[in-house]
């Protein structure tokens, strides 16, 4: 599964219109790395590569990074099965609790 | 007790049937509410409900008293083919794995661990819905005599209310030969699927194992959108370059958009090859990652 930065890149690579390949031109990158980063649940890329995508798609490389904490499976998982769990941000799990929250009180 | 996804399915199945409820596309939600009910009937699942949060796709959850479960399914952005995909797998969790609930609790201690027994679960989950939304011998009835086509996995995919992608996957399944179902995006493979002959005799891709580019003279890399997608005949070693010499893999590729999701579906049907005999090593490694039904 994506990371939530790799997610970031790519759907700010599509609004922008650029070309996977162009993106590794511009930030001096193997297309095949840049396709991991979008794609894979890969480590953190170093500083110098953060600041040249965000460079490149024209964001400062605190967006990118933001708060893409994972929190690891905490008290609503416990007796759940989610899907894509993990791609949700804080804010989107937070909604989500209340959601669920809001099934049990009738 | 483990349960098998199949038998699980075939058994719901036999049970619409016998009560004649079983025309297409299933009605998976009465099916899921009805079924539960019949067979547990202390903590049934009481409800599907909608989860309109962005990237959420569906969950299955229990009551903190444990006297009923609930559905969740973003019904917002997918298609109902994937909605009803995504509710039949959840049914799935109900029907295969809500006992295994203690499992779960002590996994996440171990992440290695968890990320195995999870996929091993999704990977049952997405079996399960397959062949409840399409069983074997209808599905077989379907295509037998036909050739492979876009229009005809569009026909299944409109019969069974499911995406065009499940209907391939099951179309690998039931094909008699040498099939690989792939996705991709960028130019490279998001995921791959062999079918048995195909994995047997060492034609397939390992997506997980590092970014697997689309050979240029495939089809995928020129298809565009429309309606029948594109066909064409590549030579087999342009993928599987272990393939003997002469071999032409015929590849059907369609275009797949959605909101927030976008791939070129590929299909490969490989012509029959009588070698029996395989390297160990390739039986080892079935690392081809993991086919999403969507």
């Amino acid at each position: 599964m994506a990371s939530s930065l790799g997610m970031k890149i790519s759907a700010r690579r599509r609004e922008l219109g650029i070309s996977l390949e162009r993106l590794a031109e511009l930030t001096d990158s193997s297309k095949s790395y840049l396709w991991e980063l979008e794609n894979r649940d890969k480590p953190n890329p170093s500083m110098d590569k953060v600041n040249k995508i965000a460079l490149a798609l024209n964001l400062a490389p605190e967006t990118l990074l933001g708060s893409a904490t994972e929190t690891s499976q905490d008290v609503e998982t416990d007796s759940a099965f989610f899907r894509k769990y993990q791609a949700l941000d804080e804010g989107d799990k937070k909604r989500l609790r209340k959601i669920v929250d809001d099934w049990w009180e009738d | 007790m483990q349960k098998n996804p199949k038998n699980e399915a075939n058994k719901i199945t036999k049970v619409l049937r016998t009560a004649g409820f079983d025309q297409f596309p299933i009605k998976v939600r009465e099916v899921a509410l009805e079924y539960s009910k019949a067979v547990c009937p202390e903590a049934p699942i009481s409800a599907i409900k909608p989860v309109p949060i962005p990237s959420f796709e569906g969950m299955l959850k229990k009551s903190p008293k444990g006297d009923k479960w609930i559905i969740g399914v973003n019904e917002n952005v997918a298609s109902s083919g994937r909605i009803n995909f995504t509710i039949a797998h959840e049914f799935a969790h109900y029907i295969l794995h809500r006992d295994l609930q203690q499992d779960f609790q002590c996994a996440p201690k171990d992440m290695h661990t968890w990320d195995a027994l999870g996929k091993k679960i999704e990977a049952e989950a997405d079996v399960f819905a397959s062949y409840l939304l399409m069983p074997a011998d209808d599905f077989r009835s379907q295509v037998s005599g036909h050739e492979l086509s876009i229009d005809l996995l569009r026909h299944c995919a409109d019969r069974y209310d499911v995406s065009l992608t499940a209907a391939a996957l099951k179309w690998r399944e039931i094909a008699p030969g040498r099939v690989v179902v792939l996705a991709a995006k960028d130019g490279f493979l998001d995921w791959s699927s062999s079918n048995d002959r195909a994995f047997k005799s060492g034609a397939y891709l390992a997506t997980s194992k590092q970014p697997i580019e689309v050979p240029a003279a495939s089809v995928l890399t020129r298809s565009f959108r429309s309606a029948s997608g594109d066909k064409a005949r590549v030579d087999a070693r342009a993928w599987f370059p272990k393939e003997p010499e002469g071999l032409e893999i015929t590849e059907h590729a369609f275009v797949v958009e959605g909101d927030g999701y976008n791939y070129t579906l590929g299909i490969l049907t490989l012509p029959e090859r009588d070698r029996e005999e395989d390297d160990e090593e390739d039986l080892l490694a079935p690392l081809t990652g993991m086919p999403t039904f969507r």
